[in-house]
């Protein structure tokens, strides 16, 4: 559960979002993924660190380099963060389903 | 719970669109009529026990709204302008929907709402909404979540109040 927070808190950033999908298509080393950001290294550093801690990107060493990838399977595993999305649209269509039953009877 | 009356939400990733669909045990008309008539949509549509209030109102093609999600205490959360580009009964309604409270501009959704006719008078609608970017599209997903967090804090708050 704690867990599972932390992983929304990662993918609430807008801009841990953008290195999310930066790593989608094409696995990357940290000064490659923060030639893509306006932020400044370190900011990006840490942005890597919090995504990594939680799992949706690993961290590999490559010769002298780290290449950062993107890790599919955990993202699917949050994949139900649309769920509140739908609950608002379900509890929305209920209480329409609801108020038409209700007239109907009158 | 009846499980063929839940709401499906269908958003790939990297797309600009989603959907949104729901079966109704409710005949088409009335349906149409519901999401057509702002005195009928201010009593279901808001999320979260909010109420929807509209500023103004012209449901017709070539139309335009604009609405108010005001919370329990009577504060503006947010407001939605849009354009209605056609409303067609009983089967079709399309507009714009723009969320008033970002910081720039222009990031509108088309929405599509079609109303298809099914056996022993149910209705299934289908909401196809459109954004400019995968990231607006997204951020829209996401609003579920961050107004359930609010949600949540709200409900705080109130057992915060009422233990004083």
């Amino acid at each position: 559960m704690e867990m599972r927070r932390d992983v929304f808190q990662a993918i609430a950033d807008p801009t841990r979002r953008a290195i999310l999908l930066l790593l989608a298509s094409q696995s990357l080393t940290a000064g490659a993924i923060a030639a893509n950001f306006e932020s400044s290294r370190p900011t990006v550093s840490k942005h890597l660190s919090i995504l990594t801690e939680c799992e949706l990107l690993r961290a590999e060493q490559i010769g002298r380099e780290v290449y950062y990838h993107f890790e599919a399977k955990r993202m699917r595993e949050v994949a139900d963060f649309i769920e509140p999305f739908r609950t608002m649209w379900d509890d929305r269509f209920n209480r329409l389903e609801d108020l038409l039953k209700t007239k109907k009877r009158k | 719970m009846k499980t063929n009356d839940s709401t499906q939400i269908i958003a790939e990733a990297g797309k600009q669109e989603l959907f949104i669909i729901r079966e109704f045990d409710i005949k088409r008309e009335r349906l149409f009529e519901a999401f057509s008539t702002p005195e009928i949509l201010e009593k279901f549509y808001a999320p979260f026990g909010n109420k929807m209030v509209f500023n103004a109102h012209d449901y017709r093609t070539g139309g335009s709204y604009s609405w108010c999600n005001i919370d329990q205490q009577g504060r503006i959360l947010c407001t939605f302008n849009g354009v209605i580009h056609e409303i067609h009964a009983p089967e079709r309604i399309i507009h714009t929907s723009e969320f008033m409270e970002l910081p720039e501009r222009g990031h509108v959704v088309l929405e599509v709402m079609a109303f298809e006719e099914l056996p022993y008078n149910r209705t299934r609608l289908r909401i196809h909404d459109v954004c400019l970017s995968v990231e607006d599209r997204d951020a829209m997903l996401q609003s579920g979540m961050e107004s359930g967090l609010v949600e949540i804090f709200r409900q705080l708050d109130n057992l915060l109040t009422s233990d004083l």
